[in-house]
């Protein structure tokens, strides 16, 4: 078996090789990425309500997407200058223009979006549970990307307008 | 172990230099979705071990997913390299089928009939064998897999029958991947040729299309496989031009919001020298023909609040069509004609399952599923006298289930199931319990124990019973064979925790026991294959898998499988290797667009019927590359160190053991129109 061993050595060894010479590969952090989808799905929708004086991009629940978001500040999004709010009630976000969902669990996603699917809000979640309870933009995890779903009925009853670039690129529309 | 530590350590050095910025809030939307993961993430949204969406964190035990991603790096051809590479799985062939072994559990002459292997939710397993084989007799192309998951461990509580040690789901592409036509043209060793055309596109932004056919044509080693046949009058045991293989098939889907309709066909031709003592080698007659195809309606929505509606329904056919050359004595001068034989079966099912998610604390899944075998034939001839053999029979299988994801806090669930399965060939009930916890951010920990089942298959019975009768007869009681379901009682804990939020560990420690084995049995004087209820197997084993990711994009995964089963009487089981070690690399080159991938995988030593194959280490490298919007091609190197090994054979080939490809290499170039 010696020579068998060898082999294994070999290849194990090779990846050294690579290590100096390896090339480069854009990576990124899940929540960055996440946050910098939200970013562009912002510039990709329309509000049948254009935003005016501020942008709101709003968290629920305790995600990292939140400190990725906060790196907008200073950006404009369809003129308006970035904001980043956590909210805590349902209450506090009906001025939001984004909302990021992250509930703890799935009652308290269905109560945020029961109160908040009929307002001109693009609501976001990474929920699993997500798609079937009426989130118009639901992140996946795939092992070594983010992929997002649409759900266009909802979308049309927030009345929001998405375009033909996030359709195009969505993985999944119901 | 060493080359492990050194990569983690010296590959790390560009971390610092290079850690990702704030440039990924420049990048565009297209450019997002192809953005690579620096953290292996422990939320991948998986969908087979529970029936429901889920993240894998939450699965009962660790769940494997390879994606088409990984499928172009490692150039993946079939789907037993695909499974090949996955902790506790190895692949066996004979050169003409691949068959899959499972925790150190593989028999010869088994045709893959406890790993239950789904397609989109469809079973593959067809009626005549129970069979879902992974070489090129797959019904799917693989450059049309979106993503394969893999379950370890008992599935029969929601699965039913096969689901004995583990569930493997093929979850085919949708169009919008390919945005248009694509051409991929390959060419390899073997005098290898394949085509493949494909079209996909979503109309509309609702209406999803995939059409495709590949086409592939394997003429097959020239160098003697057969090495004891080594007689000059045998050619000194080389088979030209006989192992060949030849497929088409053929996949389409289109989908509108919760309704797919799918069908796919394959029609595969294989060659082989060789079968069974006493032929004359090297005949030119020996063939069989595997023909499969079917179509599937599926529906997948939300129909209330807290209610979800799932259904399926699918039509089925699978033919075996051999050609074998004569058993008895012949010789080149007065020749026996082949025998022949056509086992072709047909049936649809379907499956209806609701889901309640109405109390905060639990999810509760109910399903029925109904298979209706309505016509399994069996016909043995030797032309031109009348057949041996020529019978039909039908039979229809129902199960039932429940299963409840039970929320007992913020970081501990339970998943409790349970299957009853009623058949003419044995009846199961099968319970499943699961306990997920995750104490820690970085760790989680899994225990489930459950009983899975296998009915004998139809095969099985009918070889049985026909020992058991007398001549051909059209009303042969299979029944009489007097054969029961398998079982199988295991206990697996699982762990899974990050070392750094790049570097993941899981590991899996199971323990099983099998009753009632159904094993082959095989009379060498008269060639008769026949089937009886063994006595009890144990096993236990360890999987270890280990991950590692850096921000320069290069990824790396390494695996160890310790598996031990043997009989009630201490005897190890043929086909089951100790060790096996397993390590994928995935590196880019000079940019994203170029990237080169390693695989290397060892299994060690074998015994067979009646001897023992030894360990083997194959390394794979394979480079591809994107030429700009519309073109790819991608190079590959397989068994690089020209590994000369074998696998233990089916008994019915004569052979203890077949010697498996040597070095060879695949080129392919894809065109997008």
């Amino acid at each position: 078996m010696p020579r068998l061993w060898l082999l294994l050595a070999w290849l194990s060894f090779l990846p050294l090789a690579f290590g100096g010479t390896a090339g480069w590969a854009e990576t990124a952090d899940e929540s960055e990425l996440k946050a910098a989808y939200i970013y562009r799905f912002a510039q990709f929708t329309t509000w049948a309500e254009p935003p005016s004086g501020k942008f709101d991009f709003c968290v629920q629940g305790q995600h990292s997407v939140g400190e990725g978001l906060r790196k907008l500040r200073g950006k404009t999004v369809q003129g308006a200058p970035v904001h980043v709010v956590r909210v805590d009630s349902p209450e506090a976000a009906k001025t939001c223009h984004v909302l990021f969902l992250h509930p703890a669990k799935r009652s308290e996603l269905v109560e945020w979006v029961s109160a908040l699917a009929a307002r001109t809000i693009l609501l976001v979640s990474d929920s699993p549970d997500a798609f079937q309870e009426n989130v118009t933009i639901v992140f996946a995890v795939e092992p070594n990307r983010v992929t997002f779903k649409i759900n266009l009925s909802q979308a049309r009853a927030s009345g929001l307008f998405l375009s033909a670039q996030m359709l195009k690129l969505a993985q999944e529309i119901r | 172990m060493v080359g492990w530590l050194a990569f983690v350590a010296l590959s790390g050095w560009p971390i610092g230099a290079m850690a990702a910025t704030d440039a990924v809030l420049e990048r565009s939307l297209e450019e997002l979705t192809r953005t690579g993961l620096v953290h292996p993430p422990k939320n991948v949204e998986i969908s087979t071990a529970a029936k429901f969406p889920q993240s894998a964190d939450d699965a009962p035990t660790a769940v494997y997913v390879v994606t088409a991603e990984d499928i172009r790096t490692f150039g993946y051809r079939t789907l037993a390299e695909i499974l090949h590479g996955l902790p506790g799985l190895y692949t066996t062939g004979d050169h003409q089928y691949t068959y899959l072994g499972a925790r150190g559990f593989g028999l010869p002459g088994d045709y893959n009939t406890r790993v239950l292997i789904l397609l989109d939710g469809e079973r593959v397993n067809e009626s005549g064998y129970d069979s879902a084989l992974v070489g090129s007799e797959f019904p799917l192309d693989v450059d049309l897999i979106e993503r394969v998951e893999y379950v370890p461990g008992p599935g029969s509580a929601i699965y039913g029958n096969n689901a004995f040690f583990g569930v493997v789901n093929v979850i085919t592409r949708r169009g919008r991947t390919f945005d248009g036509g694509e051409f991929s043209a390959g060419y390899g060793s073997f005098d290898t040729y394949k085509a493949r055309a494909s079209y996909g596109k979503r109309f509309d932004g609702v209406v999803d299309l995939l059409l495709s056919a590949t086409r592939v044509d394997r003429d097959g080693p020239k160098h003697p496989y057969y090495w004891q046949w080594t007689l000059p009058e045998q050619d000194g045991g080389a088979a030209e031009g006989l192992d060949y293989d030849r497929t088409l098939s053929l996949f389409g889907k289109v989908s509108h919001g919760p309704l797919t309709l799918e069908a796919g066909y394959l029609d595969r031709s294989n060659g082989f020298p060789a079968v069974g003592d006493g032929v004359i080698f090297d005949r030119r007659e020996g063939n069989t023909k595997d023909r499969r195809s079917f179509l599937m309606l599926r529906y997948d929505d939300q129909i209330a609040p807290a209610w979800g509606l799932y259904l399926r329904l699918g039509y089925n056919r699978y033919g075996l069509f051999g050609t074998y050359p004569p058993l008895g004595p012949s010789t080149p001068e007065s020749p026996l004609p082949a025998a022949r034989d056509a086992t072709p079966a047909r049936w649809w099912g379907g499956e209806i399952r609701l889901t309640n998610t109405q109390f905060d604390r639990h999810r509760l899944v109910a399903g029925a599923e109904w298979q209706n075998n309505y016509r399994l034939s069996v016909r043995f001839y030797v032309p031109p006298d009348p057949p041996l053999m020529d019978f039909s029979y039908r039979f229809s299988r129902y199960g039932l289930y429940l299963q409840d994801e039970i929320r007992l806090g913020d970081s501990l669930t339970l998943l409790a199931g349970v299957r009853h399965d009623t058949s003419p060939f044995g009846n199961s009930t099968n319970p499943r319990l699961g306990v997920i916890w995750h104490p820690l951010d970085t760790t989680t920990l899994k225990l489930l124990y459950g009983t899975a089942f296998r009915t004998p298959s139809f095969f099985e019975y009918w070889t049985t019973a026909f020992l058991l009768g007398e001549g051909p007869n059209p009303n042969l009681d299979i029944l009489a064979a007097g054969l029961r379901p398998e079982e199988i009682e295991t206990l697996q804990f699982g762990l899974e925790h990050y070392l750094t939020p790049s570097t993941r560990l899981a590991a899996s420690l199971y323990r099983y026991q099998m009753d009632d084995l159904l094993n082959q049995g095989y009379d060498a004087a008269t060639g008769d294959t026949y089937f009886f209820n063994l006595g009890q197997v144990t096993g236990h084993g360890l999987e270890v898998e280990a991950e590692q990711r850096f921000a320069n994009g290069l990824r790396g995964k390494l695996s160890y499988s310790l598996q031990h089963s043997e009989t009630a009487q201490g005897s190890r089981l043929p086909n089951s290797p100790r060790h096996m070690l397993k390590f994928q690399l995935s590196a880019p080159l000079w940019d994203e667009r170029w990237r080169l991938g390693l695989e290397t995988l060892y299994v060690s030593g074998r015994d067979t019927l009646a001897g023992h194959v030894g360990a083997y280490a194959l390394g794979n490298l394979i480079l591809t590359g994107d030429l700009g919007e519309n073109a790819g091609v991608s190079l590959g190197f397989y068994n690089i160190g020209n590994s000369r090994y074998a696998d233990p054979a089916n008994p019915i080939f004569g052979l203890d053991a077949i010697e498996q490809d040597g070095f060879n290499f695949q080129f392919k170039l894809n065109l997008g129109f």
